[in-house]
């Protein structure tokens, strides 16, 4: 009777502690697979909250950013974008060199999706109509995988008249620079206030002859290195440039209430 | 004695397998619930892209002009990257869509009921899908592209 319950008890036992510890393991898998669905979901939102006050000076939202295990690290200083235009003959300057920040969630797992783009893509620069002005990317971090979220400079380019008989082309490039914002690494929920405060103008006038056809803006964010090409309307007394940055300074901070 | 270990042995083996078998079937019905979620909203998806193309259509078949439409439509669903495909044949256009970033042939449809001749690929995960519509020697030309 003693042996018959002992062998029961110890089955028992075993059945019970490999339930037990194959439960835990799912139970932690799926929980881990939430916590970045609900970290993705937040940056989707406070990005959307960043350009809901885009080019808007004065204007501020608040965000409750979500605790999915991770920590939040704002980052004003990183994420150098450097801006060149080159016409292959008269042209060739930098019009912005700066940092201009961007918002880092570091998950606290293993498992990532690196490369996956959640929104934009990894072009560096844009002119496509239609195309993000976000980039939220899952990346691997030094320690654990992150999502990133920066913003890529996007040109638009109109033809307007004449000037001194020089066709007049009018390009402007859109940057949104974080670099205004509070330097932050912070596990947790985090309330946050997003305030656009201003949006500057950097000018650059070129005179280009009728052989140029097209202005390449050249576009380094982060180390990555893309380029536009925007057509350039001449006539025979050649082309006149009006080149405006617009850089749009937007501060996240930590919201006090 | 001997004949009862014995006996409790295969009570305990015969509760093992049928614990094993009860786990898996709710595994995979867990999992059949999942991928029929999933399967679901890929399927609204493709009616999304069907109804913009045919929206896009009436505009330019009406107005004689191109038009170009974004469509907001997630990056991954169910963690899991998906393609979208704008194909026609003489009967008319459709899209197509599967999981995974591999376009294969056989994925599921829907079609749109116009005489349209359409192409372009979308695979989630990088850029967003544009749709551009236009009209060529009265030919409705629907193209699916990625920026």
């Amino acid at each position: 009777m003693p042996i018959t319950f002992l062998i029961l008890l110890v089955s028992t036992l075993g059945i019970v502690s490999f339930t037990y510890y194959y439960s835990v393991q799912r139970i932690s898998a799926e929980s881990q697979v939430l916590k970045v669905s609900t970290a993705k979901e937040s940056l989707l939102s406070l990005d959307n909250v960043i350009c809901e006050t885009l080019y808007q000076p004065g204007s501020s939202s608040t965000f409750e950013f979500a605790d999915s295990g991770g920590r939040i690290v704002i980052q004003p200083t990183s994420n150098v974008l450097t801006l060149e235009v080159n016409d292959s003959f008269s042209v060739h300057e930098t019009v912005f060199n700066a940092s201009i920040g961007q918002v880092t969630y570091e998950l606290p797992y293993s498992r990532s999706q690196a490369g996956l783009y959640l929104k934009g893509d990894s072009q560096s620069i844009s002119n496509r109509s239609g195309a993000s002005i976000s980039q939220l990317c899952i990346e691997n971090g030094d320690e654990h995988p992150e999502i990133q979220l920066r913003y890529r400079p996007t040109v638009s380019y109109v033809v307007s008249g004449l000037e001194d008989g020089k066709a007049v082309n009018n390009i402007r490039i859109y940057v949104v620079n974080l670099n205004s914002s509070v330097t932050l690494a912070l596990q947790g929920e985090l309330p946050l206030k997003i305030s656009c405060l201003d949006t500057k103008l950097i000018i650059n006038d070129y005179s280009v002859g009728s052989s140029t056809e097209n202005l390449v803006i050249t576009s380094t964010l982060n180390g990555s290195v893309g380029a536009v090409s925007v057509p350039i309307s001449t006539t025979l007394q050649g082309a006149a440039i009006h080149l405006e940055t617009v850089v749009c300074n937007v501060a996240i901070e930590r919201w006090l209430r | 004695m001997p004949s009862i270990i014995p006996g409790y042995l295969y009570s305990i083996f015969a509760s093992l397998i049928v614990g094993a078998l009860i786990v898996a079937s709710c595994s995979a019905a867990m999992t059949h619930i999942k991928n029929e979620a999933a399967t679901q909203q890929l399927t609204n998806i493709e009616k999304y892209v069907a109804a913009q193309s045919l929206m896009l259509i009436a505009h330019t078949t009406q107005d004689g002009q191109n038009s170009t439409q974004a469509i907001e439509i997630p990056s991954q669903i169910s963690n899991e990257r998906f393609w979208i495909r704008l194909t026609n044949d003489t009967s008319g256009g459709w899209v197509a869509s599967g999981f995974g970033i591999d376009i294969k042939q056989n994925g599921s449809r829907v079609s749109i009921p116009a005489a349209v001749t359409a192409s372009g690929i979308f695979v989630s995960g990088s850029g967003r899908p544009i749709l551009c519509c236009s009209l060529q020697d009265n030919v409705v030309n629907l193209v699916l592209t990625q920026v």
